[in-house]
């Protein structure tokens, strides 16, 4: 389903590649003395390129900012922390999907949600997932909250938009309350994924979804994303994307790579914290349609729905590369 | 007290839209589109929202009479086509029934499962945008009071005109300051014509939102357009702050520098007189 390599036309082929030099060039990048760089396959097999599989599964957390601010209207009328929320349950069971096989749900991924807001950072889940900061995607399939009926558009022939009642599971609740406690968001994260790449090893390394709307009330969460970003296995090092969300009026920034094209401070901040997109996310990205350019970040500003839509689809897609 | 006015179909109030149409509304804001375009794009969703909230089961209720005052170059016309283009003012009622177009715009909403689905939908089309020329803000504020004027005159007892004022640029016809504070001394028993003022920008990241007198306005030309700003009348300083911005005492009806979201949020709460009787 994945493919890293045979890309179609070689245009995109020659994206990726030079995508590839900037980010075997980027900081923090450990290369030997005297190596050349070239952007041969060789290189890429560094790094992001473990099989994911039963034995060897990957880590995904999402750390959801739910301050205040996040009760504020999207332009589509519902609340950024609503919409949020839906789009996180919908990413939750397209996994849990991706991961079923004739025999079940297979382990391929270990998933959990930080939230923060109100006094701290916490579990996004709720009940008997609340115990756990991490949980296999199984685990997660047998345990939602509940199970809504909810009303979906969906296209019909001629264009015409038909409503489907469909079911639609619930892992996490909208919240919206108290301050932006970013730090504490990410220092949780810290925490939990140090911990799992050290039973992990040789896995392929964590990815972390962070989203926000605001400006940090705890301090400057730079240093913080940093030790976020240094945790690693064998295979690399985690992946911290970021998604800034706002109403949804003037046009989002989508995986910038020059910090230059963003004029809001944090949203440069922001830009800084986010690792640059490896080759199974420029994949997904270029086939939705994005232009990445050489550099291009894990990073949304100024998101409206559907670059919301889309950074939830393109971060949450490592590919399942074994035994399928 | 000001502003406390019903607003019914016997008593019903003014909102006049004064839009600069001048070259360099033609510039391209961040959202890859000019700013005269995305202008027209908002004012043409806000009469349509206006007259959504007139509509009831019986037809629309004529509780606002609607201008725009267009300028440019060295003319100063009705911004209406059509039927619409003959006076300034119309009753919503007329406005509702005479579009320019109505066109089909794509547009991606929430499918209510946490996707996106693309949806057609029907824009109606009043207000078509237009950049070339000088700015001749104070022949188009000069309109305004001859339009305002005669208004108020037969609506003694109305909530007052408000006009929303949107430029992007320096008035290329003389100083406007005394022309707005002309426009502002009209008035009906329920207080003075509101005039508020919007100067758009294509980059975001310096507006400048309800300032005060306090507020740091670097220019003189920005600390004139302040001054010729009415302060928001309590309803709207609410609604404002409702919608997140940082309104204190004595902030104006004025965005200087604004974004794309300025600009739709400078519109809906300058639209939003008090809630009008006979629902």
């Amino acid at each position: 389903m994945m493919r890293l390599f045979a890309a179609k036309n070689s245009n995109r082929r020659e994206k990726l590649e030079m995508a590839a030099i900037a980010w075997n060039s980027g900081a923090g990048r450990r290369l030997l003395p005297g190596r050349r760089l070239w952007p041969s396959a060789g290189v890429w097999a560094l790094s992001y390129q473990a099989e994911i599989s039963r034995t060897s599964p990957t880590a995904i957390l999402m750390v959801m900012d739910q301050s205040t601010s996040m009760n504020h209207r999207l332009n589509s009328g519902q609340s950024k922390a609503a919409f949020l929320a839906d789009v996180l349950n919908k990413t939750l069971y397209t996994i849990i999907t991706n991961c079923s096989k004739a025999d079940g749900v297979r382990d391929y991924f270990h998933v959990g949600v930080v939230a923060y807001g109100g006094k701290d950072a916490s579990n996004g889940f709720r009940g008997a997932l609340g115990e756990e900061p991490l949980h296999v995607i199984s685990r997660l399939a047998e345990a939602p909250l509940r199970v809504e009926t909810r009303t979906k558009k969906v296209a019909g022939l001629n264009g015409d938009v038909v409503e489907q009642q469909v079911r639609f599971p619930i892992w996490f609740e909208p919240r919206s309350h108290g301050k932006t406690l970013m730090c504490a968001g990410l220092n949780a994260a810290v925490k939990i994924l140090d911990q799992w790449c050290s039973e992990h090893p040789s896995a392929f390394p964590p990815t972390v979804l962070h989203v926000t709307d605001g400006h940090p009330s705890d301090g400057d969460p730079e240093p913080t994303a940093d030790r976020l970003k240094s945790l690693a296995t064998n295979d690399g090092g985690c992946l911290l994307f970021n998604l800034h969300v706002d109403t949804g009026e003037g046009e989002p920034l989508i995986f910038p790579n020059d910090e230059r094209a963003i004029k809001d401070r944090f949203g440069k901040a922001l830009f800084r914290m986010s690792s640059l997109l490896p080759p199974h996310a420029l994949e997904a990205a270029a086939r939705k349609g994005y232009d990445v350019r050489p550099g291009a970040r894990g990073f949304v500003f100024n998101a409206g729905i559907e670059a919301i839509a889309d950074f939830f689809d393109i971060g949450t897609r490592p590919a399942i590369s074994a035994d399928r | 007290m000001a502003y406390q006015a019903e607003i019914s179909r016997e008593s019903p109030t003014c909102i006049l839209f004064v839009i600069d149409q001048s070259g360099s509304m033609d510039e391209i804001t961040e959202a890859g589109r000019s700013k005269a375009a995305f202008v027209a794009d908002v004012l043409n969703k806000t009469l349509y929202t206006l007259i959504t909230s007139c509509s009831k089961s019986d037809g629309v209720r004529n509780y606002f009479d609607v201008g725009v005052i267009a300028y440019a170059g060295s003319q100063v016309t009705s911004g209406f086509g059509g039927a619409l283009a003959g006076e300034i003012v119309h009753p919503i009622q007329a406005i509702s029934e005479n579009t320019l177009r109505v066109e089909e715009r794509k547009k991606k909403v929430d499918d209510g499962a946490g996707g996106i689905i693309e949806l057609t939908t029907k824009f109606p089309v009043w207000f078509d945008p237009k950049s070339e020329g000088g700015t001749p803000m104070r022949a188009a504020l000069g309109k305004t009071i001859e339009t305002v004027g005669g208004w108020c005159e037969q609506h003694r007892g109305s909530y007052p005109p408000t006009i929303l004022h949107v430029t992007d640029g320096q008035s290329t016809d003389g100083a406007p300051e005394e022309m707005a504070d002309g426009l502002r001394q009209i008035s009906t028993k329920d207080g003075q014509a509101l005039l508020f003022n919007l100067h758009v920008n294509t980059t975001a990241g310096s507006e400048i939102v309800f300032p005060t007198a306090e507020t740091d306005l670097n220019d003189e030309y920005s600390r004139m357009l302040f001054r010729m700003s009415s302060p928001l009348p309590a309803h709207l300083a609410k609604f404002a702050g409702d919608k997140g911005y940082s309104i204190a005492d004595g902030s104006r009806g004025f965005i200087f520098n604004g974004d794309p979201q300025c600009v739709v949020d400078f519109f809906e709460i300058g639209t939003r007189p008090r809630l009008v009787a006979d629902r």
